[in-house]
């Protein structure tokens, strides 16, 4: 059942919430739709549980099309984000309530609908609570059955808007799992939007990565932190930082430093913007050795130790992040200058309207290690 | 018992006594009292009267009918006034508060000019053999009148704060737009718009000024019982008479408020945490 979805704009007064997006969903897939706030990423849920109407483009879903069918009869589960449950019926009127509306000649017998309810209760391990009512509900447990609810009508594409965006954090990573699971073993094709990098790479196939109404990047949670795209992805989802560097020629500048790129055309690029990663930011074994980095501040997060850091000129700090074994292992006395150099960096050239015109993974070699470029560190275009 | 964060728990709590003993429960005190002095065989002479039983159910008659007419219109004005966006809504909105601010006769006497069998909109209806003023229907035109604002403005504020996301979520589930309403709306607004229900009822019931005019106190006809207390005072100086007939009125309001009150709290049972 797969769902191609091209070419889509929407325009509320003055304000663009989607820009020309096109997305295939392959059937039975869990895609996550990434983005901050204000991404457009809520508006594209909305158009396809037909809540809303695109002011251009397609969905087709198997060749048919979409939008031509109001939010009744798409066949489109939808889960809200506040989940939406009525609040004057039970748990099991609630899930009943997609059958019992169906019009009689498609609507099953009281027996079969009860059946039903008691078959998707028992998967969302929710057996003994048919008989409350959403108010003596706990968050996590209205969001399941809220799942139900949704999963009654036998959908044939689920959406999830921000699914766990009202749950405190425990409940929401225990939630992960369960959803992932669930939706492997019922491998109907879902959708599910968020603003939490880690809930979209941790549960999805695959993730679309929206900003301003635009798509950013496709692909796997892996292809999207190693490879990002845009500077947006790299700084969302890899929390890449700027570092002021320039290009020129097949050489990048970076603190006096120069290093080689190849086939990298971005010569009569308006903008060239290079990123570095905290976990790629290392501390070197040798003392001396390596940018000069001064250490503003210093937190233990259970396991890695995260840093502000001034390297060399620059006068807003970036944040490093190591294990608590290396810091251990390589930082010098009580002092607060420290040797750092960078593992990988991501640059980007863009044009005028902020489009990516060339990008390239960086892997600078540096004197700590014996061999400055190895079979090990490609430098990628 | 509990330590409240706000302090002079006491001292408000005693003078909220203070003000409703003295201008709430003093008063009805008194009437019971004054009615009680007729003594059993003296209340039902006042109350058993073909008269008063004719007015009796006049009253609370019209005033049920007018009540459920209030509610059912005021539920469509109030949603025509949150869900839409016209020309003039705020005009049309300011304008529901008018039977609150306006002098009960006055209303009346406006009611009485329109629908007279020479007024404006009564010489209309005359031809098709209906007449409003001076009838039974005459009196429950008045009720309806200073009813309706109560119903619309306890809906307003439940309305405009209801969630598009139980529609919409109903909408998904594949309900029609009729399933929408009956099923998700209008359960969750049957607790408000009892609430309104029965405020429109208790001022029906209570109605005096605007109905007298309208109504024209034919005997047996068109009597209402507030109009008979203030007869017996009036022309025969009958306090206890007319105590007798307001503790029966206070009797029966008290009753039916209190079925309401339950009705309510059985429409949202749901809201309650057991």
């Amino acid at each position: 059942m797969a769902i191609e979805i091209s070419r889509l704009r929407r325009q509320f007064d003055g304000f663009i919430a989607l820009d020309d997006v096109s997305l295939t969903i392959g059937d039975g897939e869990f895609v996550a739709v990434l983005g901050p706030s204000g991404s457009g990423k809520t508006s594209l849920l909305r158009i396809l549980a037909g809540l809303d109407q695109p002011d251009a483009g397609s969905v087709l879903r198997d060749g048919q099309d979409l939008l031509a069918l109001d939010a009744r009869r798409r066949g489109v589960g939808l889960v809200f984000q506040h989940y939406a449950l009525f609040p004057h019926m039970t748990v099991a009127q609630n899930v009943a309530f997609g059958l019992r509306v169906r019009p009689w000649r498609l609507r099953p017998k009281t027996s079969a609908i009860k059946a039903s309810v008691e078959n998707l209760l028992r998967k969302v391990e929710l057996e003994g609570f048919a008989h409350r009512y959403p108010a003596q509900l706990s968050g996590g447990q209205r969001q399941r059955v809220a799942l139900a609810r949704a999963l009654a009508i036998e959908p044939r594409l689920l959406l999830l808007d921000e699914p766990f965006g009202a749950l405190d954090a425990q409940v929401r990573v225990n939630l992960r799992g369960w959803l992932r699971e669930f939706h492997r073993s019922f491998g109907i094709t879902s959708l599910f939007v968020t603003h939490d990098q880690d809930e979209a790479l941790e549960m999805a196939d695959r993730v679309v990565l929206m900003n301003r109404g635009r798509i950013e990047q496709i692909g796997t949670p892996e292809q999207i932190y190693r490879q990002p795209a845009t500077p947006f992805a790299s700084r969302f989802i890899a929390r890449g930082q700027s570092l002021p560097g320039e290009v020129k020629g097949q050489q990048l500048h970076l603190f006096g430093h120069v290093w080689r790129i190849e086939n990298f055309a971005g010569n009569d690029a308006h903008e060239v913007t290079v990123h570095v990663r905290p976990e790629d930011i290392v501390l070197t074994s040798l003392p001396g050795d390596g940018l000069k980095a001064k250490l503003l501040n210093l937190r233990h997060v259970a396991g890695t130790v995260r840093a502000s850091l001034l390297v060399e000129s620059m006068d807003e700090p970036i944040e490093a992040e190591w294990s608590e074994r290396d810091w251990a292992r390589h930082h010098g006395p009580a002092d607060d200058v420290i040797g750092v150099h960078f593992q990988a960096l991501s640059v980007f050239a863009s044009d005028r309207e902020g489009r990516v015109l060339a990008r390239a993974t960086l892997h600078p070699p540096h004197a700590s290690f014996p061999v400055a470029v190895g079979p090990w560190r490609r430098v990628e275009a | 018992m509990a330590r409240h964060v706000l302090p002079g728990f006491r001292l408000s709590t005693g003078y909220t006594l203070v003000v409703l003993g003295s201008c709430v429960l003093l008063p009805l005190a008194a009437l019971l009292w004054t009615a009680c002095e007729l003594g059993p065989a003296g209340w039902w002479a006042q109350i058993g009267t073909r008269r008063v039983l004719a007015a009796l159910k006049l009253s609370f008659g019209a005033a049920l009918l007018a009540a459920t007419i209030d509610a059912l219109l005021g539920l469509l004005v109030a949603w025509v006034l949150v869900r839409y966006r016209f020309a003039f809504r705020r005009v049309c909105d300011a304008l529901v508060d008018l039977p609150f601010a306006l002098p009960t006769a006055v209303a009346g006497i406006s009611l009485t000019a329109l629908y007279a069998p020479n007024g404006w909109i009564g010489s209309r209806l005359a031809p098709l053999g209906i007449q409003v003023a001076y009838t039974r229907l005459g009196v429950l035109l008045a009720m309806v009148f200073v009813g309706l604002p109560f119903v619309v403005r306890t809906l307003q504020p439940v309305l405009e704060s209801m969630e598009s996301d139980l529609e919409e979520a109903a909408y998904t589930l594949g309900a029609s737009s009729v399933q929408r309403f009956f099923r998700v709306v209008l359960p969750l607004l049957l607790p408000t718009l009892l609430t309104g229900y029965a405020l429109a009822l208790a001022r029906a019931i209570g109605e005096y000024g605007s109905v007298i005019f309208i109504a024209g106190n034919r005997l047996f006809r068109t009597e209402i019982a507030p109009y008979l207390i203030v007869q017996k005072i009036d022309s025969q100086y009958d306090y206890r008479g007319a105590a007798a007939l307001g503790a029966v009125m206070l009797g029966a309001s008290l009753l039916l408020l209190v079925a309401m009150a339950w009705l309510n709290r059985w429409t949202r049972r749901w809201a309650v945490v057991r």
